[in-house]
């Protein structure tokens, strides 16, 4: 799992270079991330890592921060 | 149809039936219809000032409904007033619309020069009261006023009468042949999306299962909620729809019952009237055009397979509709296929307009040949005999199914102390609006980090403006590119965001 590659698409995804820099940012309490956001997120995770995340397991709590995304994924893949 | 009454009826047919339900709780229509009647005697023993609004504060629960009647059988409008809406906001909207008292239903901590009880409270303070209907709202008397984004900088407040929503809730069930069953609430009440299913639910004996905005975040919590009711109808914007359809599950074999979808709030996307198609093959899906001054919609348009065949863009309204019509600024009418100005005809349009606001409420609400029209400022053509949207004439635009005047946005950031002006640039993919992005020129040089900055500004922002109306993207330019007129050259701008 490519950590760095992780962040770019939440880069893009929430069209903020900050995701680069800070990788304990709550992307939701930021408002980088909302429920439509979440859905390109899941999309972009599928295409470009080919890990498909049911929308059923992401939840804010935990998959919140930069970081503990790319932990998440990394479990999943 | 006269609404109370209506409800009353079902209330007197069927008081053990469920009326409501939220979050494992519910009301049943006796119920309902007897603690309104408590809240009605506790308002009217305050003696308030005759007609005066009254906010009701809270969010999805038996209790909001309960208030929302117990305001009009008293004789006075209520204003939705949902928890996402930021204090400062509803703290202007108290005054500005002259509210009289506040019932609450959750938690509430704004300071405001009137008086507020808990919904729980009036209708301890009813004790069995019995129904009086002399006192109710009725005919052209204002039923409910919903406020909308503002090109001002403040919000202004659109008023609806007991007659414009009953022709609302009659055109509705009969243009959609709206069936019995569970309809599903999906939109807070101070949007007016929401009066799309409560009403036609209440007058006609169904159950409404609405959804809090802690399932709609969390998306577990939210199939699960929806796997248990067995809804029959499905109102919601089409972004919600959108959300829904990223869970493959979420299909004919989890909503057996459900056979009609109503969208409206947005532009309907083709892709996602297609996936729905798919999923949901015996459904029929309704695409509804009206803006909240002609009472929540005015035209629909039953999507067929033949219709996502042959356009890319779907219909809002077939083009021999009695209440819309496209016009030209002189209010004639255009030629097939030439752009022109939806005009609003008919017995929904707003008889009050807007609150306290009677310059704004003129320039959109005119008498034609007699008739009061409401003029959209949306555009449109028609082809092959149905109406089609192209855009707006001015800044006003829709995200994620939320009505937005970029201007009231734009004022609102070059409030804050550290801003010296702002233009907001909306980005779209294709014809929708997908996000907003500030374009924000500060007072001084930026020593830190932007983001620090853009956390620092979205804070205070997010006292002023709900959170959907803040842009997600905040720049920083040296100045705004001016075109020859002085003026900010916002296609310019839009050209650089680009590049």
């Amino acid at each position: 799992m490519n950590k760095e590659k992780v962040f770019q698409i939440l880069a893009d995804i929430c069209e903020d270079d900050v995701v680069l820099e800070e990788h304990d940012l709550d992307l939701f309490e930021e408002g980088l991330l909302d429920s439509f956001g979440t859905i390109n997120l899941l999309v972009a995770f599928e295409d470009q890592l080919d890990i498909n995340v049911p929308i059923t397991v992401f939840n804010r709590e935990e998959w919140n921060t930069p970081n503990n995304i790319a932990e998440k994924l990394a479990e999943l893949a | 149809m006269k609404v109370l009454q209506q409800i009353a009826q079902m209330a007197a047919a069927s008081p053990e039936k469920i009326a409501y339900r939220s979050d494992g709780k519910s009301i049943s229509y006796g119920e309902l219809w007897q603690q309104s009647n408590e809240v009605a005697a506790a308002i009217k023993a305050m003696k308030l000032p005759r007609k005066s609004p009254i906010a009701i504060y809270g969010h999805m629960s038996p209790l909001q409904i309960v208030s929302f009647l117990g305001a009009v059988k008293a004789g006075h409008p209520y204003i939705p007033l949902d928890i996402s809406i930021p204090d400062e906001r509803i703290a202007h909207i108290i005054e500005a619309s002259k509210s009289s008292f506040i019932i609450t239903t959750e938690q509430f901590e704004i300071q405001t020069a009137i008086p507020s009880k808990t919904a729980s409270m009036l209708i301890s303070e009813g004790n069995g009261a019995e129904e009086e209907p002399a006192t109710w709202v009725r005919g052209d008397q204002v039923f409910y006023i919903i406020y909308t984004s503002g090109s001002t900088g403040k919000p202004k407040g659109v008023q609806i009468s007991e007659s414009n929503l009953g022709h609302f809730v009659d055109w509705l069930d009969e243009e959609c042949s709206l069936p019995d069953g569970v309809y599903l609430n999906q939109a807070p009440y101070s949007f007016d999306l929401s009066v799309m299913d409560l009403y036609p639910a209440l007058t006609g004996g169904r159950e409404l299962q609405a959804i809090t905005k802690k399932q709609i975040e969390n998306a577990s919590l939210l199939f699960e909620e929806l796997g248990q009711s067995p809804i029959a109808v499905w109102t919601s914007t089409p972004s919600f729809a959108k959300i829904c359809l990223m869970n493959p599950e979420w299909n004919e074999k989890q909503l057996p019952q459900l056979n009609t979808f109503l969208f409206c709030g947005e532009v309907l996307p083709h892709q996602v009237a297609t996936e729905l198609k798919v999923r949901f093959p015996k459904a029929k899906v309704i695409n509804l055009y009206g803006p909240t001054e002609t009472t929540v919609a005015v035209t629909a348009v039953d999507v067929t397979s033949e219709m996502l065949a042959k356009y890319e863009q779907l219909p809002i309204a077939k083009a021999d509709s009695t209440a819309l019509r496209i016009l030209s600024d002189e209010l004639n009418p255009v030629a097939e296929g030439e752009k022109g100005e939806l005009v609003i005809f008919g017995p929904t349009v707003s008889t009050e307009g807007y609150m306290y606001a009677e310059e704004q409420s003129a320039k959109v609400f005119k008498l034609h040949n007699g008739e009061r029209i409401y003029k959209a400022g949306d555009l449109g053509y028609v082809k092959d005999g149905y109406i089609f949207y192209a855009g707006r004439s001015d800044f006003q635009i829709k995200l994620h199914g939320y009505r937005m005047e970029i201007e009231e946005i734009e004022k609102q950031i070059e409030i804050l102390p550290e801003v010296r002006s702002c233009i907001v640039h909306p980005v779209k993919d294709g014809e929708e609006v997908v996000s907003l992005t500030a374009c924000i020129v500060l007072k001084d040089e930026l020593t830190e980090k932007p983001f620090k900055m853009t956390k620092h500004l979205k804070t205070q922002l997010l006292q002023l403006i709900p959170n959907y109306m803040v842009p997600k993207k905040f720049m920083y330019l040296d100045e705004l590119p001016l075109n020859m007129n002085g003026k900010v050259d916002r296609k310019r701008l839009a050209v650089e965001l680009v590049q």
